[in-house]
C-alpha cells in the first residue's frame, strides 16, 4: 500500500492515516480502470501463447525422439556391424640363433633374417576403399598399354631459289606409337615401343641438312617408305645402388639419354624440327641394340655412359659402335629458377676403320616464372678433315602466358654447318593448344634456309600443325 | 515508498500522477533493492528450466565439477639474443613467484604469430622487486623480431575446480548455475499420471549457487565452497541462463508484489 | 556419548576417503613433460603410442577400441590432451596425456579425419569428410557443441593466429570456406580458381573425379594464405585481412598441398602429377624453382636448411638444398611405405612413420642419418611433436 506524507506538516505518520484511506479510495478506482483494457488484451496474449508452448513442447518432444534414434543408429554402426579383420602379408626382420630359433629381438649368437609372414589387424574399410585396393593390386601385376597418336599437315611454300620440288605441295603424317610397359621385377622394367608411319614430310624434297619434320628421325632408311611399321625400341631397365644407377639394355634410342634439354627435346609436344628436337652433331642415324647407364644420385650431378649400334647393315657391332658420354649439372644460378648444363662426348666408327669423334653442349634455363631459355652447341669430326658445326637457342613460354594456363609456345633457330660448307639456318615458331588432358592441337611456323656449296641457294616457309593424343 | 507532497495537488493532475504511480509501481518492482534481495533469496531455491531446443539454440554445455589440473600461463615481453637463441625478461608482477628454472616457454613475435616457438627457462635472477627471466629456444629463431611475447606454462596443481567461463560475477559474489534436471525429474516423474518416454519433459532445470573461489587458472577456477565433484555447471550458455533467471525473477516479484496490495 | 552405528558410519566414511585417495594417486603420471614425446597414430593397431624423443623408447598407448582406425593426432597447446579422430568409429578420442588414458569417446560426423586446434586451445575443430561436415569440440567440456555443415569434403582447417577465423579446405571442391569461430558459423566461400573455358571439350576430366583444395596453409604473419588446388594446378593466395584472391601462382601438375618453410620464405608444393616440386617466393609470390622429386608425395619436412619430401610408395626422402634451391640427393629409408612425418622443435630430426614396416624413422637433419624405432604399433599413419612446425596429415 502506498502511504503518503504531508512532508512539511510536522505531523507523524499515525495521524494521517484516515487521509491515506481517502486517497486510496480515489486513487484505486482510476488505476483499475486504466488497467482493465490491458489486462483484457494480457490475458488473450497468454491464451496465444500457451497454445504456442504447448505446439513448441510437442515439436520438442519429436526432434528429442529423432535424437535417440540417430544415436542409436550410430552405436549400430559402430559397435554392432562387426567387421573381419583384414589380414595382410608383411615383411618382417627376426633373429635366428644357431638352433634355427627366431627371435624376436638382437640377441648374442642370433644373425638378422628377413621373413615373411600374414598379420590380423582390425581395420574397417569401405567397400569402395576395398575394390580400389583390388583394382590397383592387380593393375600393377599387369602389363600396361599405351598410345600416342600425331597427325601433323605441313604445306611447303619456296621463297628463294629455283623451282623446287616441294613448293607448293601439302604433306601429311600419321604417326602412332604403341608402348608397353611392365614392372618384371624390384626396380626392373620393361619397354617396348612400336610405332607406325604413314605419309610424308616435306624434308623428303625439300632436301634440308635436317628434317623438317623430327617423327620421321632415326626411323626411316629412305624417304620413299611411305608406310612403315618398326619397333623404335625395346629394352630392359634396372635401378641398381638404392636408384642411383639405371642400366638399360636393348634397342635403344641414345638421344633419349643424352643432350636431353627440357624444352627443346620433344617433337611431340616441343618444335617439330629435328634440329631442334636434337643436336645434329650426335650424329646417329637410328635407333639401335646398346646400352646406356645413368647415374643420378639426385644431387644436381648427372653422369651417362652409352654405347648403341648406329648401323642396322652392320654384321657386328664393332663395325658400328656408337660410344657416347655426358654430365651434367643442374642448380639455381640466379635464383629465378633452375638451370641443366650438360656437356656430352661421343666418338664412333668410320668406314675407315678409325673412329670420329664430336662433343657438344645443351642447356635450359628458367628465367623466371614461364620464361625458360635453351642452347645448344656441337662439333664434330668428318672424313674429310673438316668439322661439322651446329648451334642453336630459344626460348619458351607457359604457365599462363598463352591463351590457356596449360598452352605452350616457343620461338627457335638452328644453324648447321657442315665441313663441306653446306649450311642450314632454321627459324621455327609454335603454339600448343591444349584442348584437353590427353589431346593437343599446336600450330607450327618453320623457315629454312638452305645454302649448299656448290648449288643455288633456296629457302622455304612451312607453315603446319600438328594434332598429338596421348593415352 | 512514495513520498508525495499534497499541498501542490490539483485534481487535473490526478490523472497524471496515477499514470506516474503505474509507472513506478513497474520500476520499482524490477530494480528496487529491498524487492529485489528478496526475490534474489526466494530464487536461489528456484529453478530457471531451459527447454531441450532452446539448449540447442544457446549451445548450452555443461560441465562435471571435478579433480582438474590448474595451470597459470605467465605471459610476458623478452627481447631475443643475436644467435636467436636465448629470451630475455623482467618481471616485477607477483607472477614471478610461479616461475622455475626448467618450466616450458612458448614464444612468438607479435607480428608472425604463426610461428610458435619452444624454450625451457634457463636461468632466473632477482633483481631488486624484479626477477629477470632467460629461457632457451628449442631451435634457432628465424625472424629477427625485437621483441617476442613470452609464455611460461606454470602447473598448480590439481585441484576441484570448474571452468572459468561458468562464474558469474556478480558484485562481490561468485555464481554458478548448478544442473539440477535430475531433481526435476524424479520430482515430475513422481507426480505425473502417466509417465512414458513421450510424456516426460525434456527441459533442463538450473540453479544459481554461491561458490568461494580459489586459485584462477587458464581455463579452470579452484572451488574452495560451494559445490561437490560430480555436480555438473552451465559453462556455455551460462549467460542466457542467468538472463533469463532475473528475468523470471523479477516477473516473479511483480506477482508477488501484486499479491502484497 | 556416540552410538554404535555412528562410530561405524564414521569410520566408512574416513575409509572410503583414504581409497579415493589411493585412487587418486594410483593413476600415476605416466608423462610429466608433453614436450618429451612423439605421438604416433597406428592405424591398425587402433592405438596411439608416445615415444619418448630422447631415448626413442615407446613410453605407453592407449587402445582406442577395435576397427576405430585413428588417422590424425594431435596435441592441445597446453600439453593436457591428445585428440585424434577414429575414422572407421567416427568418433573422436580425448586422451589424457599425463596418465596416458582414454578420458572420452565423442560421437562426431562420418569418417573423422583431419583436425586442428584453435591457438587458445579452447576449441578442437574435427573435419569429417564424408559427412562433409566439421564437429566444434568444446575442450573444456569436452562436447561437440556444434556440427558447422556445408562443406564438400573438408580435409583440414587452419586457424588465423588470432583464432578470430578458420578456413577449410575443401577437397570436393575449389573453394575455401570462412568460418567465423566466435559464432562457429560459415561465413563465406572463397573460389580459388575456375577450370578453364576449355574444359567444357574434357568432360571427363572434370567430371570423372575432383582433386580441389587439400590444405590452407598460412603464412607466419597470419597475414597470406596459400590454397593449392590439385585439379587447377595452381596455388591461390588469399589476403586473410579482407579474404580476397591477391593472385594465383602456376605450379605443377596436381598440387597436393603447400608447405611452408619455417623462415616464412618460401612455400613448397608437392606436385604429384608430374613428379616435381615447385618452391614459391612469398615475398614476390612466384615460383623460384620447379624440381624434379618423387611419386606420390606424401609430405615435406624443413629442417637444416633443406627440405625433405616424402614419397610414399618409393620409400625415399627427397632432399632439397633450401639455400641454393637446387636438388642435394635421396635418403633411401628402405623398402617400405613411408607416410607422414614430424619436425622436434629444435628443427634438427625428423620423426618419419613407416607403415608396412610398423616402425618410426629418426632422421638426423643434418648428417642425414637414419635410425629405425621398430614395432611402435600396426602400421603407423602419422607422427606429431607439441608445438612443431611441422604436424600434418595426408
Amino acid at each position: 500500500m502506498l502511504q503518503v506524507y504531508k512532508a512539511d506538516s510536522g505531523q507523524n505518520k499515525f495521524s494521517f492515516k484516515k487521509k491515506a484511506l481517502g486517497l486510496y479510495v480515489q486513487f484505486v478506482p482510476l488505476v483499475c480502470a486504466l488497467a482493465v483494457p490491458f489486462s483484457a488484451q494480457v490475458q488473450a496474449e497468454e491464451a496465444t501463447r500457451e497454445q504456442l508452448l504447448q505446439r513448441i513442447a510437442q515439436l520438442e518432444k519429436q526432434m528429442a525422439r529423432m535424437d535417440r534414434l540417430e544415436q542409436r543408429l550410430n552405436e549400430l554402426e559402430t559397435t554392432a556391424v562387426l567387421s573381419d579383420p583384414e589380414t595382410y602379408v608383411s615383411r618382417v626382420e627376426v633373429f635366428v640363433d644357431e638352433d634355427g630359433v627366431e627371435h624376436a629381438a638382437e640377441q648374442p649368437g642370433t644373425h638378422s633374417v628377413v621373413t615373411y609372414q600374414r598379420e590380423r589387424v582390425y581395420r574397417r574399410q569401405t567397400i569402395n576403399e576395398k575394390i580400389d585396393d583390388a583394382l590397383s593390386g592387380e593393375a600393377a601385376s599387369r602389363v600396361q598399354v599405351g598410345v600416342d597418336a600425331a597427325i601433323t599437315m605441313q604445306y611447303a611454300n619456296q621463297q628463294d631459289g629455283s623451282d623446287g620440288e616441294a613448293d607448293g605441295e601439302f604433306y601429311q603424317l600419321a604417326s602412332t606409337d604403341l608402348y608397353f610397359t611392365a614392372e618384371i621385377a624390384k626396380n626392373t622394367i620393361f619397354y617396348a615401343d612400336i610405332v607406325g608411319l604413314s605419309g610424308t614430310t616435306p624434308g623428303s624434297e625439300i632436301g634440308g641438312l635436317t628434317d623438317i619434320n623430327g617423327y620421321t628421325a632415326r626411323l626411316r632408311e629412305n624417304d620413299n617408305q611411305l608406310n612403315d611399321l618398326s619397333l623404335r625400341e625395346a629394352w630392359l631397365m634396372t635401378a641398381l645402388f638404392d636408384e642411383q644407377l639405371a642400366l638399360t639394355v636393348g634397342r635403344i634410342d641414345l638421344t633419349s639419354f643424352f643432350d636431353s634439354n627440357a624444352v627443346a627435346n620433344d617433337e611431340t609436344s616441343q618444335f617439330l624440327s629435328d634440329a631442334l628436337v636434337n643436336n645434329p652433331m650426335l650424329g646417329l642415324s637410328e635407333n639401335g641394340a646398346g646400352m646406356a647407364g645413368v647415374y643420378d644420385p639426385k644431387n644436381g650431378v648427372t653422369l651417362k655412359l652409352g654405347y648403341q649400334q648406329s648401323d642396322s647393315t652392320a654384321t657386328n657391332l664393332s663395325d658400328s659402335l656408337f660410344q657416347m658420354v655426358e654430365v651434367g649439372y643442374q642448380f639455381n644460378p640466379f635464383g629465378t629458377g633452375v638451370g641443366n648444363y650438360r656437356g656430352w662426348y661421343r666418338t664412333n666408327n668410320n668406314d675407315d676403320g678409325g673412329s670420329l669423334s664430336a662433343y657438344g653442349f645443351s642447356l635450359d634455363q628458367k628465367v623466371s616464372a614461364g620464361i625458360t631459355l635453351f642452347g645448344r652447341y656441337g662439333e664434330a669430326e668428318t672424313l674429310s678433315g673438316d668439322d661439322d658445326e651446329f648451334f642453336s637457342g630459344g626460348v619458351q613460354f607457359s604457365d599462363g602466358f598463352g591463351f590457356n594456363p596449360s598452352d605452350v609456345w616457343g620461338l627457335g633457330f638452328a644453324n648447321t654447318v657442315l665441313g663441306n660448307d653446306d649450311e642450314e639456318t632454321l627459324f621455327e615458331g609454335y603454339y600448343t593448344l591444349s584442348l584437353a588432358e590427353r589431346l593437343a592441337l599446336s600450330f607450327h611456323l618453320t623457315y629454312v634456309d638452305e645454302e649448299p656449296d656448290g648449288a643455288d641457294d633456296f629457302s622455304y616457309l612451312v607453315p603446319g600443325f600438328r594434332l598429338q593424343a596421348s593415352y | 515508498m512514495a513520498f508525495i507532497d499534497l499541498s501542490a495537488m490539483r485534481s487535473a493532475t490526478v490523472l497524471k500522477l496515477s499514470l506516474a504511480l503505474l509507472l513506478l509501481l513497474d520500476m520499482s518492482l524490477a530494480q528496487g533493492h529491498g524487492v529485489r534481495d528478496r526475490t534474489r533469496a526466494e530464487g536461489l531455491k528456484r529453478d530457471t528450466a531451459v527447454s531441450a531446443s532452446q539448449a540447442v539454440e544457446l549451445t548450452l554445455t555443461l560441465v562435471e565439477v571435478e579433480q582438474q589440473v590448474l595451470q597459470t600461463w605467465v605471459r610476458t615481453a623478452a627481447t631475443i639474443d643475436e644467435a636467436g637463441r636465448v629470451l630475455s625478461a623482467t618481471l616485477c608482477s607477483d607472477e614471478q613467484e610461479l616461475l622455475k628454472l626448467g618450466q616450458r616457454v612458448r614464444a612468438f613475435p607479435p607480428d608472425s604469430k604463426s610461428s610458435i616457438y619452444q624454450a625451457r627457462i634457463s636461468a632466473l635472477h632477482a633483481e631488486d622487486d624484479c626477477l629477470h627471466v632467460e629461457a632457451k629456444l628449442a631451435g634457432k629463431a628465424y625472424e629477427r623480431s625485437p621483441l617476442y611475447v613470452m609464455e611460461v606454462i606454470t602447473q598448480r596443481g590439481r585441484f576441484l575446480a570448474v571452468p572459468s567461463e561458468a562464474i558469474i560475477e556478480e558484485g562481490e559474489r561468485q555464481i554458478v548455475y548448478v544442473d539440477m534436471s535430475g531433481e526435476a525429474d524424479a520430482a515430475s516423474a513422481e507426480s505425473a499420471d502417466d509417465v512414458t518416454d513421450d510424456t516426460v519433459d525434456e527441459k533442463g532445470h538450473y540453479r544459481p549457487r554461491q561458490i568461494q573461489r580459489g586459485l584462477q587458472g587458464e581455463l579452470y577456477t579452484q572451488i574452495l565452497q560451494g559445490l561437490k565433484p560430480g555436480e555438473k555447471v552451465v559453462t556455455l550458455g551460462s549467460f542466457f541462463i542467468d538472463a533469463d533467471y532475473k528475468l523470471k525473477s523479477s516477473e516473479q516479484a511483480t506477482s508477488n508484489a501484486h499479491h502484497h496490495h | 556419548m556416540f552410538s554404535h552405528k555412528f562410530i561405524v558410519r564414521q569410520l566408512l566414511a574416513v575409509c572410503i576417503g583414504l581409497l579415493a585417495t589411493v585412487g587418486l594417486s594410483a593413476q600415476e603420471i605416466k608423462i610429466a613433460d608433453p614436450a618429451s614425446v612423439v605421438v604416433i597414430v597406428n592405424r591398425d593397431s587402433n592405438d596411439i603410442s608416445f615415444m619418448d624423443i630422447k631415448s626413442h623408447k615407446i613410453i605407453g598407448s592407449v587402445f582406442l577400441g577395435n576397427n576405430v582406425n585413428p588417422h590424425m593426432a594431435m596435441m592441445s597447446s597446453d600439453g593436457r590432451w591428445v585428440v585424434t579422430g577414429g575414422t572407421r568409429a567416427n568418433k573422436a578420442y580425448i586422451i589424457d596425456v599425463a596418465t596416458l588414458t582414454l578420458k572420452k569417446e565423442i560421437a562426431v560426423g562420418f569418417a573423422p579425419e583431419h583436425l586442428a586446434f584453435s591457438p587458445d586451445g579452447r576449441y578442437y575443430y574435427q573435419g569429417n569428410p564424408d559427412d562433409d561436415s566439421v564437429s566444434v569440440i568444446d575442450m573444456v567440456s569436452l562436447t561437440v557443441i556444434k556440427t558447422i555443415r556445408g562443406f564438400a569434403e573438408p580435409l583440414n582447417i587452419t586457424f588465423t593466429p588470432d583464432g578470430s577465423k578458420a578456413y577449410v579446405a575443401n577437397y570436393g571442391s575449389h573453394w575455401v570456406g570462412v568460418v567465423d569461430v566466435s559464432r562457429h558459423e560459415l561465413l563465406k566461400k572463397i573460389h580459388v580458381g575456375s577450370a578453364p573455358a576449355i574444359a567444357s571439350i574434357d568432360p571427363e576430366r572434370y567430371l570423372g573425379g575432383i582433386k580441389g583444395v587439400s590444405n590452407v596453409s598460412i603464412s607466419n604473419d597470419g597475414r597470406y594464405l596459400y590454397a593449392a588446388d590439385g585439379d587447377l594446378g595452381i596455388v591461390t593466395v588469399i589476403d586473410s585481412r579482407e579474404d580476397k584472391v591477391i593472385k594465383k601462382i602456376p605450379v605443377g601438375a596436381d598440387p597436393w598441398r603447400a608447405f611452408m618453410s619455417h623462415d616464412g620464405r618460401y612455400a613448397v608444393t608437392a606436385n604429384n602429377g608430374d613428379e616435381t616440386i615447385s618452391i614459391i617466393d612469398l615475398q614476390s609470390a612466384e615460383v623460384v624453382a620447379t624440381l624434379e622429386s618423387g611419386p606420390e608425395m606424401m609430405g615435406i619436412n624443413f629442417a637444416a636448411d633443406k627440405a625433405f619430401v616424402i614419397s610414399s610408395t618409393t620409400g625415399f626422402l627427397y632432399v632439397y638444398d633450401m639455400k641454393g634451391l637446387k636438388s642435394a640427393g635421396r635418403i633411401k629409408i628402405g623398402e617400405v611405405q613411408i607416410e607422414t612425418s614430424t619436425t622436434d622443435t629444435a628443427d634438427e630430426k625428423l620423426y618419419l612413420a613407416s607403415s608396412t614396416d610398423n616402425s618410426v624413422y629418426v632422421i638426423d637433419a643434418k648428417t642425414e642419418k637414419v635410425e629405425r624405432v621398430a614395432n611402435v604399433g600396426l602400421y603407423p599413419w602419422g607422427t606429431h611433436i607439441l608445438d612443431s612446425k611441422d604436424n600434418y596429415c595426408h
